[in-house]
């Protein structure tokens, strides 16, 4: 979403339910608590074959210093949960291995309001555009 | 077979989900549907027997490129910055916002593309190439294919060659 639309909601965008996804260095997954979807067909298996957003990332992830925390907007790449989400990787510490974690929130409550309200703002700007 | 990050960037409204949805789907729709989250998809081309798989991702379009978080660039192996040819003000910043995105990530490929060729008609295309900041790479059209293929094609290659 547009930065100043972002700034707008972002209280809303921080509520809503999480669930923690915790995957090895090698993109397998390793432990999820199943707040929105349940993963156990996906156990120790790769998470690519949950998300292919991940899996285009997945070398930045590896990389990213301890303190760092990634954050993004998604409109769902997973099949089984719809809407918008928040998705935010950190590296972390499980069961003695480095992990990385990753959290998906569904903030898909603000999405219709967040699109009627750009798609109003854009398109009254490209008219404006086209005018002048 | 080797997997690139690739992301399709601009202004909003320029037609960055409508050359997603002709690389992807082969689908295109008249109607405009802002993009609210990152949506990714993947497709794999392949250049003389070679296999790329593209991670194609589509943004929120922003007037000028440092509203957008530079942790979305980070990791693209290349970047598509897409302009409306028919709206001279999506291409007025291109300048400064292709300096800024070769900061956070110098050693991605950048591809500057005019998309919505269909609109503008022939004899107005070289007064539209004399007043751009930077040159387009090539000219598409997300409505009827025009030089979609042949932009993620290119791509693909140089994505190879670089490897
Ligand atoms: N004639 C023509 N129209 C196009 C072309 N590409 C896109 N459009 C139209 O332009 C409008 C905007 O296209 P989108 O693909 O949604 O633009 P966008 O860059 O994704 O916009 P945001 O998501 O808001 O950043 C839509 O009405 C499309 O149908 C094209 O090549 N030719
Ligand atoms: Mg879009």
């Amino acid at each position: 979403m547009r930065s100043f639309i972002k700034d707008k909601f972002i209280d809303s965008l921080h509520n809503g339910m999480q669930q923690l996804l915790i995957i090895d260095n090698n993109g397998k997954l390793l432990h999820s608590d199943d707040t929105l979807f349940k993963t156990v067909t996906y156990k120790d298996k790769s998470v690519f074959e949950i998300s292919v957003f991940v899996e285009s990332i997945f070398a930045l992830l590896k990389n990213i210093e301890p303190k760092e925390i990634y954050e993004y907007e998604i409109e769902s790449d997973i099949p089984f949960i719809k809407g918008l989400h928040t998705y935010t990787f950190q590296k972390s510490k499980y069961e003695n291995q480095e992990v990385i974690f990753w959290k998906i929130r569904d903030i898909s409550h603000s999405l219709e309001e967040i699109k009627v309200y750009q798609q109003k703002y854009n398109e009254a700007e490209i008219e404006r555009h086209l005018n002048s | 077979m080797i997997s690139k990050k690739v992301i399709l960037t601009g202004s909003f409204g320029v037609g960055k989900t409508s050359l997603f949805n002709q690389f992807i789907f082969k689908t295109f729709s008249d109607k405009y549907l802002t993009t609210i989250g990152v949506k990714v998809n993947k497709r794999v081309v392949t250049i003389d027997d070679q296999e790329v798989s593209i991670l194609l991702w589509d943004i929120a379009g922003e007037i000028s490129q440092d509203k957008v978080p530079n942790s979305y660039f980070l990791g693209a192996s290349a970047i598509i910055y897409v302009v409306d040819l028919n709206r001279p003000i999506t291409f007025q910043n291109a300048k400064t916002d292709l300096d800024h995105l070769k900061k956070i990530i110098p050693d991605s490929l950048i591809k500057v593309v005019g998309n919505k060729i269909d609109l503008i008609e022939e004899d107005k295309i070289e007064d539209l190439k004399s007043i751009m900041p930077v040159p387009c790479d090539i000219f598409t059209s997300a409505k009827n294919g025009i030089n979609v293929e042949d932009l993620f094609s290119q791509l693909a290659s140089e994505l190879l060659a670089n490897n």
